[in-house]
């Protein structure tokens, strides 16, 4: 199942989740230079439970907080939760 | 005694609009759940208001967060992931004590099984029925303050809210039913965000009917409406002046406060004391 969480609005992050053959973590982001590395730790140390998935990142400059908010919502929704 | 002369409404699943929410010296921030969000980023957004209250730097703001209606599938859930976080909650449509107390009980669930104290609720009157049972609402031990909503309640009477005569009735019930429990009053908001003499003439007007604050919808009106509250020197001349007569009978053991020959009550030096509040002097 794909799920997604946040926006591409600015100060903003989207994240779509969805199954893989294996694990997969893509960025893209407007600072990816300064950046990306920073983003994909985050993600990997979220995302260390999860195994088969593809995480895409969409970042239009989030902070911190935002990331792991929005990472925090995309994954329990892709555990099933709803509402 | 508690400043509550802003409230400034921002949404909450925009993260950008949230991450200088304590630049604006607003009394108090309320992120919102309700109204400004989407149905399906309803999930979204109180999981990023969750992190906004524990990462952002709130200032001197209170952090209020105004969950979704009891009519609604959501406020349950809003409640357990935002309630260890934040110090008020605003409960939008409130008709009835029970309502309230519903709310409380489950905040005292979530409290318990975290630890915390207890949080205050500041219920939104936004019908008919809710305001002719505010008297009964604001009793409740949680309630510290009472607010109303302009557009839904004008709304839920049938008439146009830029032409309602009604209005000034409305916000004296809110007064009255908040202070009869010694709670704060705050009024609704103005929303023409360009006009800023009518934004004061308002806040000004809000603060004579005895309202304790109103609510704001942009950063820019917060310094203008805490203008606006803030007393003359006229007032704060006189409320000194009564304290200081208060602080001498105290001093001099007297039952009976006296200024100019003249005997003053206890509500004269709390409304002194509210006056020095205000003026953010003391």
């Amino acid at each position: 199942m794909r799920v997604q969480a946040g926006t591409e609005e600015k100060g903003d992050v989207l994240v779509v989740i969805e199954p893989a053959k294996k694990k997969e973590i893509v960025i893209k982001s407007k600072v990816q230079v300064m950046y990306g590395e920073a983003i994909k730790n985050t993600v990997k140390e979220m995302t260390k439970n999860l195994k088969k998935v593809k995480v895409e990142i969409s970042d239009k400059g989030a902070l911190e907080w935002v990331l792991r908010a929005r990472m925090e919502a995309a994954m329990r929704k892709y555990r099933g939760e709803k509402e | 005694m508690k400043l509550r002369r802003t409230r400034l409404y921002v949404p909450g699943n925009n993260p950008h609009l949230i991450e200088n929410v304590g630049l604006y010296d607003a009394d108090v921030v309320i992120l919102d759940l309700e109204d400004s969000v989407p149905i399906p980023q309803k999930f979204d957004a109180r999981i990023l208001v969750k992190y906004a209250l524990q990462h952002v730097e709130f200032g001197k703001s209170e952090k209020w967060v105004r969950i979704n209606g009891i009519d609604t599938p959501y406020w349950k859930r809003d409640l357990e992931e935002v309630l260890p976080f934040c110090e008020v909650v605003n409960l939008p449509k409130v008709e009835i004590y029970d309502d309230v107390e519903k709310v409380a009980k489950h905040m005292e669930k979530i409290e318990k099984k975290w630890r915390i104290e207890e949080r205050g609720i500041v219920p939104i009157i936004e019908t008919v029925k809710g305001l002719i049972n505010a008297r009964d609402i604001a009793k409740h031990s949680r309630v510290i303050a009472l607010a109303w909503g302009g557009e839904d309640l004008t709304a839920d009477i049938g008439i146009p809210r830029k032409k309602a005569l009604i209005l000034d009735h409305v916000r004296a019930e809110i007064v009255f039913a908040a202070k009869a429990w010694d709670k704060q009053a705050l009024d609704t908001v103005y929303s023409d965000i360009r006009d800023m003499d009518g934004l004061f003439e308002y806040a000004q007007r809000a603060r004579y009917m005895g309202f304790d604050g109103i609510g704001v919808i942009h950063p820019n009106q917060v310094e203008t409406v805490h203008r606006a509250f803030r007393p003359t020197e006229d007032e704060i001349q006189k409320a000194r002046e009564i304290i200081e007569a208060a602080r001498e009978a105290e001093k001099k053991g007297k039952g009976v406060i006296s200024l100019n020959g003249r005997m003053i009550d206890k509500p004269v030096v709390e409304r002194a004391r509210k006056i020095l509040a205000f003026a953010e002097v003391d």
